[in-house]
């Protein structure tokens, strides 16, 4: 048995939360808000919502992305509810215990935080965004018109809104 | 302590920035200052971050070499990163002595910069030439802390809810939900009621290591720990059987520091 306290992970910073955070942020910060939906809103602000081509070709260009976004975006929102729950944490402590103590504390560490997060509900928001969002891309994709294109714009919001408010750190 | 946080995204922003610190929209604006303050908050995507300086430097870079070589600091955010590479940063500013973790702080990926930064300690901080802006980021790895906290509100569930007192069945979320979760468990976690698990998941023998390490990371201002330091009093001193309301009262403190930290974000 050890003399010191190291209970679990890093003694400086939680990489798997981290790591999990800089993933979000690479897909909705720098791909979602910082290049999908301005190319995006650059072709509604056109004059008479017709968008040059020039700039409806640079749209496209990273349109084709979305389905595959989309679905790195349910694979983020998966993995939260593993890496942010206090059960990841609690592996490491139930290491020393008897099997039906550590099945107690990571099962009741999962409880308690769905319980008191709301994470599930969460979740759930985010698969509901993106299937509503899924809807709006396959609506342009056959018919480009300005109208789609701003209900695609509005949904993608929406799934930003939802995956804004998942945790970025391990909760109790 | 003159603060100055510089943004041109703030209405989008989930925080919000007020008085005593000031706010400024873009870099024009903070170099248009009369002083460079002691501290600048800067957002790493301003949309004049590289405009080009008088000195020939881009704006970013020419507002943290002018608050840093004042004697002050920087902390640049951003939610992805910086406009201009991390690595370009930190070579110019390693050119002027500056020195990461000292002069300036760079955080990147950030979702809510409260969560990051300790703003109550930013701001009665006075930068003296040996002060680390690295003391203003919270910590977000205390490990034994999390440990007591998890080993307790599962001993909590092993009570009897009506042995528990108030504070901690609410911050448990209530009665009925310690009775749901814990027979969702299959389990009654009993053993948690005797110190000697307690002591393999501390892995620690005596009560001295597990006292230190509270000690280093109880956050300042999370009020006291003497609830958390009875409990490790009842674990290793006097180890016996563990009542409710030392459980109960160490839970309590313990949540409290966490949230303090910015552990829990609700």
């Amino acid at each position: 048995m050890s003399a010191t306290v190291i209970a679990y992970a890093p003694p400086v910073e939680d990489r798997v939360a981290a790591a999990w955070q800089q993933r979000r942020s690479e897909l909705m910060h720098d791909w979602l808000r910082n290049r999908f939906l301005p190319r995006l809103q650059a072709c509604l602000a056109a004059p008479g919502a017709q968008a040059s081509p020039l700039l409806f070709e640079r749209f496209q260009a990273t349109a084709h992305e979305w389905p595959a976004r989309s679905a790195e975006i349910r694979a983020l929102a998966e993995d939260c509810g593993e890496v942010m729950s206090p059960r990841r944490l609690a592996e490491n402590v139930a290491a020393a215990l008897d099997r039906d103590t550590a099945a107690f504390i990571r099962s009741t560490a999962f409880d308690l935080w769905a319980l008191r997060s709301g994470i599930l509900q969460a979740l759930a928001d985010v698969g509901e965004t993106c299937d509503a969002a899924d809807a709006a891309y396959a609506r342009w994709a056959a018919e480009p018109s300005p109208a789609h294109l701003r209900a695609l714009a509005a949904r993608c919001e929406r799934v930003a809104s939802a995956v804004a408010i998942l945790p970025a750190r391990p909760g109790l | 302590m003159p603060i100055t946080y510089v943004d041109d995204n703030l209405a989008q922003r989930d925080w919000k920035i007020e008085h005593p610190i000031a706010v400024r929209q873009t870099i024009i604006d903070y170099l248009s200052m009369p002083e460079p303050g002691d501290i600048l908050i800067i957002h790493g995507g301003q949309r004049d971050a590289r405009m080009i300086a008088p000195s020939g430097r881009e704006l970013l870079l020419e507002a943290i070499l002018r608050v840093c070589g004042n004697g002050g600091r920087a902390i640049v955010f951003s939610g992805g990163a910086p406009i201009i590479s991390v690595r370009t940063i930190r070579e110019t500013l390693s050119l002027a002595s500056l020195h990461e973790g000292v002069h300036y702080l760079i955080l990147t990926a950030i979702q809510n910069l409260p969560l990051e930064i300790d703003f109550p300690s930013l701001l009665r901080a006075t930068p003296t030439p040996e002060w680390r802006i690295a003391e203003v980021k919270r910590r977000h790895a205390v490990p034994t802390l999390w440990t007591l906290a998890l080993l307790c509100q599962s001993a909590l569930l092993a009570f009897d809810p009506k042995n528990v007192d108030d504070e901690a069945v609410t911050l448990l979320g209530g009665r009925e939900a310690m009775i749901a979760v814990r027979g969702s468990s299959g389990f009654t976690g009993d053993q948690l009621l005797a110190p000697h698990a307690w002591h393999g998941a501390l892995a620690a023998r005596a009560a001295r290591p597990v006292c230190d390490a509270i000690e280093k990371e109880w956050p300042a201002d999370a009020g006291t720990d003497d609830g958390v330091r009875r409990l490790v009093d009842a674990l290793y001193d006097r180890s016996r059987a563990l009542d409710a309301g030392t459980v109960a009262q160490a839970f309590c403190a313990l949540y409290r520091a966490l949230r303090q930290n910015q552990e829990l974000q609700h």
